[in-house]
């Protein structure tokens, strides 16, 4: 086995600087730690590098562990909100439903079934039945009613006979 | 239109949900957690801790708007989705100086494409929303110089030492350091997500 060369190879960019090669090995050591550095820079390198290990090599244990844990917090933590709408309606549509049934009931029962103790009430009179009635004076005839009664009778009379006024 | 048998179901769950029925969340949310978190969020964060916060944004986000999401047949994790890709982007915006992946993320959220239909099982989602971050990431190391694309693919795909690594391309272990360290900051450049 060839040992390592230890000079840079020029295909591989201009030569590192020693900030470089410092920060290079803090990036080797925090990929190699669990948890993730505190430097910015340092930590979205760190990201990179796990975003392809995550996809390339799915841990599915540990990324179920995690799932469930936080959907466990989550579910206790946080109380669903339904929208006021909605609620109402889920609510009370049963009530909604029963009240409308008894009032078409009501109106359906109401409709068919008519008081079968009053007596039906005409809206027409029998004409001939009025005209035929005498006209008599009243408690409260006075001389101008006796006057309008002499004049129907009059008028009744004439009709009666089938002649005109 | 006619639903299939697990799309019905998954939208009976969602109303259910959205009328206050913890037990319809627990199993919708079990649904849909699983990829969700390790198929979208973690491709494209990382940091195993940072994942698991957004993750959790994203379950109490999508619990507090429930009432907001209106059916349709691409079904639930959609929806989540395009949550849990928002909540990414805020996170980018926080712990990131660079800019240019927002604007991908953002791309990504304005872009809805369902890759599911509604009522799709865990690990068809699972496994249509890994196909797309390896192929992101297929094409991100596409773009790199064959010698960091190497470095890449000995270290973190093959998860070989950094020994091993080192002599593969015949370097020492510093060097490898630099060149693993380099390489990482062009993929970051070239990584994008969606």
């Amino acid at each position: 086995m060839s040992a390592p060369d230890e000079r840079w190879n020029p295909d591989d960019g201009p030569p590192p600087t020693d900030e470089e090669r410092a920060e290079a090995a803090r990036l080797s050591d925090a990929l190699t730690r669990p948890a993730a550095p505190d430097d910015p820079a340092l930590r979205e390198l760190v990201a990179v590098a796990q975003r392809i290990h995550a996809t390339a090599h799915p841990d599915r244990d540990a990324q179920r562990a995690v799932v469930d844990r936080v959907t466990r917090e989550v579910l206790a933590a946080a109380r669903p909100t339904a929208s006021p709408v909605r609620t109402i309606v889920r609510r009370a549509w049963p009530f909604a439903v029963a009240a409308a049934a008894v009032l078409v009931v009501g109106v359906s029962v109401g409709r068919a079934r008519p008081d079968r103790d009053r007596p039906e009430a005409s809206i027409s009179r029998d004409v001939d039945d009025v005209l035929r009635t005498p006209v008599r004076p009243g408690a409260a005839s006075a001389p101008a009613a006796r006057v309008y009664d002499a004049r129907l009778t009059a008028w009744r009379e004439a009709y009666l006979r089938g002649g005109s006024r | 239109m006619v639903l299939s048998a697990p799309a019905a179901e998954e939208k009976a769950l969602v109303e259910a949900a959205q009328a206050g029925d913890v037990e319809a969340i627990r199993l919708l949310l079990d649904r849909v957690s699983r990829p969700l978190y390790a198929a979208v969020i973690l491709p494209r964060i990382g940091i195993a801790a940072d994942a698991e916060d957004i993750l959790r944004e994203t379950l109490l986000r999508a619990i507090d708007r429930l009432h907001t999401f209106h059916w349709t047949g691409a079904g639930f994790f959609p929806w989540l989705r395009q949550i849990a890709i928002h909540q990414v982007i805020d996170h980018v915006r926080r712990v990131q100086r660079r800019t240019r992946l927002e604007e991908r993320f953002e791309r990504q959220a304005a872009d809805v494409m369902p890759l599911h239909h509604a009522g799709a099982e865990e690990a068809l989602i699972d496994q249509q929303e890994r196909a797309l971050s390896l192929k992101t990431m297929s094409i991100a190391m596409d773009a790199l110089n064959d010698r960091y694309r190497q470095a890449i693919t000995l270290r973190l795909l093959e998860e070989r030492s950094r020994e091993e690594c080192a002599e593969a391309l015949g370097v020492t272990l510093g060097n490898f350091d630099v060149i693993l360290h380099r390489a990482l900051a062009a993929l970051r450049k070239a990584y994008g997500v969606r």
